[in-house]
Parts: C-alpha cells; structure tokens; sequence
C-alpha cells in the first residue's frame, strides 16, 4: 500500500512537469531560488539599509529575512497546495488504488527539495561571506523536519475537510497571509505591541521560525523547551488528523 | 483468484458535500441513499474469466472500482491473490509533454511497478507496443491509436494476478488488437483472472467461461454466458414500464417471455419441399414460418428471427421492421409470416433460431413474445464443393498459367506505361 | 563527534520504524512511524545542549 516510488515519481514530476519543453528546463528550480536569495538579502538587507538592533555586520538582516521566509515558504506552500491535492490528482485517485495520506507526503517532499536547493545556495553564500559556523546549526535539519511534519498533520485535516467545503482552499490562503503579518518574520519581535508580543509564545510558526533565527542569526540555542512541546504537540495533530481521515476516507472516495 | 463475499454500498447522495460534515457535527440525517450493490458475491477462478452485463446503473461500474481499491466497500469480503489491474485506467497519469519512456516510467509506478521492474520491462514494453523509434519523442506527437497501444503494453506487462477489463477493449488497429487477444489469452494461461464487464453479447461470449448478471445491485443470474445473456435481454424486454412481463409456463424447451399482446402460435422451419426439417443442406432452400396470433389489437408488429450457432454467437438475424413490412393485427386476427431463404448460406453445424415479436427496432420497447431457442436445426454439408467455416461464400475461382517471359513482357508494359505517364 | 552521534540517533529511530513498518499491517505502522518519529525528536532536542556542553563544541 505504501508505494514509496509513486511518491518519488510524482515529486520527480513537480520539478520536471514545470519546466517540461523550456530550454534551460529543470535548471529553472535554481534560478528561482537564487533571485529569492538576492532580494531577501540585497535589497531588504543592503539598499532599503534594515539592521537588527545591536547587530553591525550589513548582512545580518538579510539573513535575518532569509532564515525565516525560506522555512516559511516551504511550510506555508505545504499547507497551501495540501488543501487541493485530492482535488488535483483526482485523475489518479480515481482509477487507481492509491494511498491518499501519501500525496500529502509527495507535497511535502517537493517543497522540501524546493527548501534544500535554496539552502545550499545559502550556504555558498555564508562560506563566501565568512560566515563562522557552529554546531548548532546540526539542529537545523530536525528543526524543518518538525516543522513540515506539523504542515503534513495540518495539510491532512485540510485536505480532508476541503473535499467537503471547496471554499477552505481560498480560507486557508487568507489565513496564512495573517499568519505570515502576525510572525516576525520580515521584522524584529521587539517593535511589537506588548499583547501581541505575548501572544507570540502560542504561534508554533513563530517557534520555528525563532529557533532558524537564534541559530543563524544570534548564534545562540534554540527554545529547546518549547521545541519539545511542539514536538509532541505536532505528533498529536499528526495522529488526530489521520484518525479524522480515516473516518472519512470512503466519503472523500466517494466524493472525489 | 478473485473472491468477493457479500459486498454491499450505498452511496449517500447530499445536495451539498459541506453537508457530509454538518451531519458529523450535528448527529443527524442530511442525506438519501442510494444501495448500488446489495450483497454481490462471486468468485473467479485462477485462468478464468467472469462476464459481469447488466444494465446502467445496475452497479457494475461500482464493482470495478471497488476491485481496484478506488473505492471502499461498507461491508463485505474481497480477496485476491495478488496485484489487481483494471484496463479501465489505460494511461493515468500520461502527459503529453513527456517522451513515451518518461511515460512509461510514470504509468508503470502507478500501476505499482517498482524501478527495477520497470527497467528489466521496458524493452519488452517496446517490442509489444510496436512504437520504435517514437518512443523517444514527446507523446503529443503521437496518434491516438498509438497512445493506446502504448498504454496497452504497459497495463499487460505490469504483471498482474488479475486484470479488469472495461469495454474498451478496442485497442487500436485490428491487428494489434489480436495481439492483445492473444496475450490475454497468454495471461489466462498462466493463471490470470480476468473479470471483464460489457454491454457487448458477442464479446461477453467470446470471451469469458462464465458470466454474472447484475440487476439492482444484486446477482440476478449466473452461470454459462449463453443463459446468462438470454436472461438479461429478458430483462431488457421487462424495462418497458407498466406492462406484465412474464414467463409462458407452457414452453419448457424454449425460454419464452413477454406481455403476449400478440402470441406467437407456431414455428416452422422447412426445406426446400415444404415439409418440416431439423436437418438443412448448406445452400439449399429454406422457409422459416411463424404464426403470430394476436390477443389484443396491435398496430405496428414486427417479427423478427435471430439464427445463433453452437456457441451462442449471433450469426444473422433480422426482423419485419428492418425489411421495412409493417404489420398491424386487430384482436383475434392472426397471420403468418414467411421467411423465405432461396439459399441458406451457412456453414456446417448445429443453429437454434429464436423467434420474436415486438413493437418497432428492438424488444426493449415493448415485447409481445420473445422465444429463445424455439428451434434447433442441423446444416449438413452439400455433396459438391466441401468447405469450412460458418459463412458459405460462393466464390468463382480461376486461375491463370504464366509463363517466364509472358511476366516479364507484362512488367515491360507496366514499366512503359509508367514511363509514358511520367512523360 | 556530535554528528556522528546525532546520525546514529537518527539511524537507531529510522531502523525502528522500519521494523515497524515490515512487521505490521497497513493502518498500525502510520501510528508506529509516528511513534518513532516523536521518540526521535524528543531524543534530539533534549539531548542537542547537554551533548554540546558535554563535548564542548
């Protein structure tokens, strides 16, 4: 039933079916990357002139900026294209047996390969900066993996529920652009009103994106104790979300 | 093999999907039912195929799908011994910007092939499918019969335990599609079980050992192909709404069923002397006379014959309707009507002929009696010209000597005919 | 060193839901895979700082 090369044969297909007939073809999914680099880091960093307070180097803002928009993008791509992904591969699930719960997998994988080729390229970037590395960044891989494990769980329930209600696809949009607003992600927490500051301790995006940015940015740990809820609390999203999908799987077959 | 126990489900039908979510919430009914199967149980043997006909809606489709694990059942037993395949899904997942080997790969995964699998077929995909040096390029420059072909080839050789077949079995070029025939019946050999589902008689007898027939959900018949099918057009012919169809008690050699607004009283078969005959010469004069009695005025009749071999095949048949003869009778009025053949071109064998009459084209419309198998009649070869087969065509055969230089002269002429009209 | 450690967590995890994965049947091992990958996480982010401290790095 867990059919490990349709996962990756759909993923190959995300990269390859984009760009399928350009000339420069799946080089495409590293040019897009790069001028996402360039702007977070040129122009927030360098020309529009952003410093954090109590940073001097020019580009600790535009890594401040990349280190939280690159996650966030792959989590929030998740949760976005999650929402529709019965709806689009209904020409498959419907002629052919097939594990729904794995496309959500599938989604995954491919932002997560979108996430590793921007990575890498950041990286190049460090090194030819001078960037001074430190072990912590080794929690960098588990830290992504929590946090596209919770947009799986989330993504699940959503694209169970959108079945039902086509309307929650274009929800779920605007929630996330609120999400995205409410999470210091292109500013510092600090010029937040005091309500809002405290209300951050309950945004699990600002948990991740926080631990990217301590460990990149501050080079300091991460909120260990609060990553160890989160752990737990993800897995409980994970196993409550597969409960509701099983209920309802005959219906979403019978739907679709 | 394939075992199916007791299958049932319902389909609930919502006026909106949202409100599948608010009965969770709310604990209560927004929905009608709708039973598409109501506890179907069959069970295909390894090397066999099982017919399932019915009409539309009888849940045939719902089997498939439910055999394929596109859809679950709410309760019942399925079990098969190994991977399924459906040719119903000829070609998920193709995309035309992708060269045929890119699809093949796709194709491949999704009917459950692993990487190594699909490398150690592919050359043998190639070879069936016939496709060459195309296979190279992007499949929206392919024809429709060779996208087919291709999906074909790979459906066959993912190496299923049992196949199901929808109607479209009409892959392509007639060759190939004997091709295809041929390997079905390779995989039949090798232990494959093929359910094959069909609004297609001739298909449905060709091709399965037995048949199952669905009516609302429920097996209704099963068995030979031949009875399964005599039991289905008598379906057919209940459709027409408010008229009693029944079975005529009388007849027991025959199966007779209809609303007998006009009965048919006699069938006659004669030779070429007018005396009565179960045995008939391949070429020879034939009448076939049925005496039709009507109970009830009935104003447009039609009588028609249907002549099926030993295998339940439709060899010919036709009716007053298409011989354009109207015919109306007034209650109690009978008649007869004659068909007469100057020469009855069949092959050697053994035929029923079954006789009806009904309103227009079919029997679906409104039947007044349809007999299966009134008669049974034995063509017996002539005493010249001996020959093999079912049809007897009667050719003129020549033929010509040519001598060496006599061919040669002819392709001179040919060549300078040539010549001449390029000039 | 803390790599290494970390991989072989990593691994030590891995293995078990794969195990998992053989040996039971389709709707248990989701919940096994959960299982293990909670234990791993759980394992890392409480072990990442004293292992640090621990080596020094």
């Amino acid at each position: 039933m867990v059919n490990f090369g349709l996962i990756w044969e759909l993923t190959k297909r995300d990269f390859t079916e984009q760009y399928a007939g350009s000339v420069l073809g799946a080089l495409w999914a590293m040019i897009w990357p790069l001028v996402y680099l360039v702007i977070y880091i040129m122009i927030f960093g360098k020309l529009m002139g952003g410093h954090l307070p109590g940073e001097s180097s020019i580009y600790t803002y535009g890594i401040y900026v990349t280190v939280g928009l690159v996650p966030w993008s792959a989590f929030s791509s998740t949760l976005n294209r999650s929402c529709s992904v019965f709806l689009e591969k209904k020409h498959i699930i419907t002629k052919l047996s097939t594990s729904l719960p794995m496309l959500l997998v599938y989604v995954s994988l491919s932002e997560t390969i979108t996430f590793l080729i921007t990575m890498t390229i950041f990286f190049v970037f460090l090194v030819a900066t001078g960037y001074t590395f430190h072990s912590g960044l080794l929690l960098v891989p588990f830290i992504f993996y929590l946090m596209q494990l919770f947009a799986v769980g989330f993504g699940l329930l959503m694209a169970t529920f959108t079945v039902f209600i086509r309307d929650l696809k274009q929800i779920v949009g605007i929630i996330l652009q609120f999400w995205f607003w409410f999470t210091p992600i292109v500013y510092v927490p600090q010029i937040l009103p005091d309500l809002v500051k405290r209300m951050l301790v309950y945004n699990p995006a600002y948990i991740f994106v926080q631990s990217f940015q301590q460990l990149f940015v501050y080079q300091a740990d991460p909120p260990y104790r609060q990553l160890l809820l989160l752990t737990v609390l993800v897995h409980g999203v994970l196993v409550l979300a597969y409960l509701v999908f099983r209920t309802l799987e005959k219906d979403v077959r019978d739907f679709i | 093999m394939i075992q199916v126990e007791n299958l049932h489900k319902t389909f609930k039908l919502y006026r909106s999907p949202a409100l599948r979510l608010k009965e969770l919430v709310f604990r209560r009914s927004f929905h009608r039912e709708f039973e598409a199967l109501r506890g179907v149980s069959f069970r295909v043997q390894t090397g066999e195929t099982l017919g399932i006909i019915g009409q539309n809606g009888a849940g045939k489709s719902t089997i498939l799908k439910i055999l394929t694990g596109v859809l679950l059942p709410d309760a019942g037993l399925i079990q098969i011994g190994g991977k399924i395949t459906g040719l119903l899904e000829l070609g998920t997942g193709f995309n035309a910007e992708f060269t045929g080997l890119q699809n093949i790969h796709m194709n491949g995964t999704l009917l459950g092939m692993s990487k190594s699998e699909i490398q150690k077929k592919t050359e043998a995909i190639l070879e069936f499918s016939e496709l060459a040096e195309f296979i190279r390029e992007p499949i929206k420059t392919y024809s429709s019969g060779m996208i087919m072909r291709l999906a074909f080839s790979i459906a066959i050789h993912a190496d299923p335990q049992a196949f199901v077949v929808d109607e479209a079995l009409s892959v392509g070029d007639a060759y190939f599609q004997q091709k295809c025939m041929k390997k079905i019946q390779q995989f039949k050999e090798t232990g494959g079980s093929i359910v094959f589902v069909s609004h297609d008689s001739n298909a449905v007898k060709v091709l399965c050992d037995r048949a199952i027939l669905l009516d609302h959900g429920m097996v209704a018949d099963e068995g030979e192909p031949d009875s399964v099918l005599n039991t289905y057009n008598f379906f057919l012919a209940r459709k027409a709404k408010g008229e009693e169809i029944r079975f005529d008690p009388r007849s027991d050699r025959c199966r007779s069923y209809g609303n007998f607004k006009a009965k048919i009283t006699a069938v006659n078969l004669e030779d070429a002397g007018g005396e009565p005959a179960e045995c008939l010469v391949s070429g020879a004069a034939c009448r076939i006379v049925i005496t039709l009695a009507a109970e009830q005025k009935v104003d447009d009749v039609s009588v028609g014959i249907l002549i099926r071999d030993r295998f339940g095949q439709d060899i010919y048949g036709t009716n007053t309707y298409h011989q354009k003869l109207p015919l109306a009778l007034k209650r109690g009025e009978m008649c007869r009507v004659i068909y007469a053949l100057d020469e009855l071109n069949l092959g050697v064998g053994k035929y029923t002929l079954t006789v009806a009459a009904h309103r227009q084209a079919t029997h679906v419309d409104d039947c007044y009696q349809w007999m299966d198998g009134v008669r049974t009649f034995e063509v017996v070869a002539p005493t010249g010209n001996p020959f093999i087969g079912l049809a007897r065509l009667k050719p003129s055969v020549m033929v010509e000597h040519l001598r060496r230089h006599d061919r040669e002269n002819r392709q001179a002429a040919a060549n300078g005919a040539r010549g001449a009209r390029k000039a | 060193m803390l790599a290494l450690i970390l991989s072989a967590w990593v691994a030590a995890c891995a293995g078990l839901g794969y195990g998992l994965l053989k040996q039971c049947r389709y709707p248990l091992n989701v919940y096994g895979l959960l299982l293990c990958s909670t234990l791993m996480l759980l394992g890392v982010f409480w072990m990442f700082p004293l292992l640090r401290a621990f080596l020094g790095c």
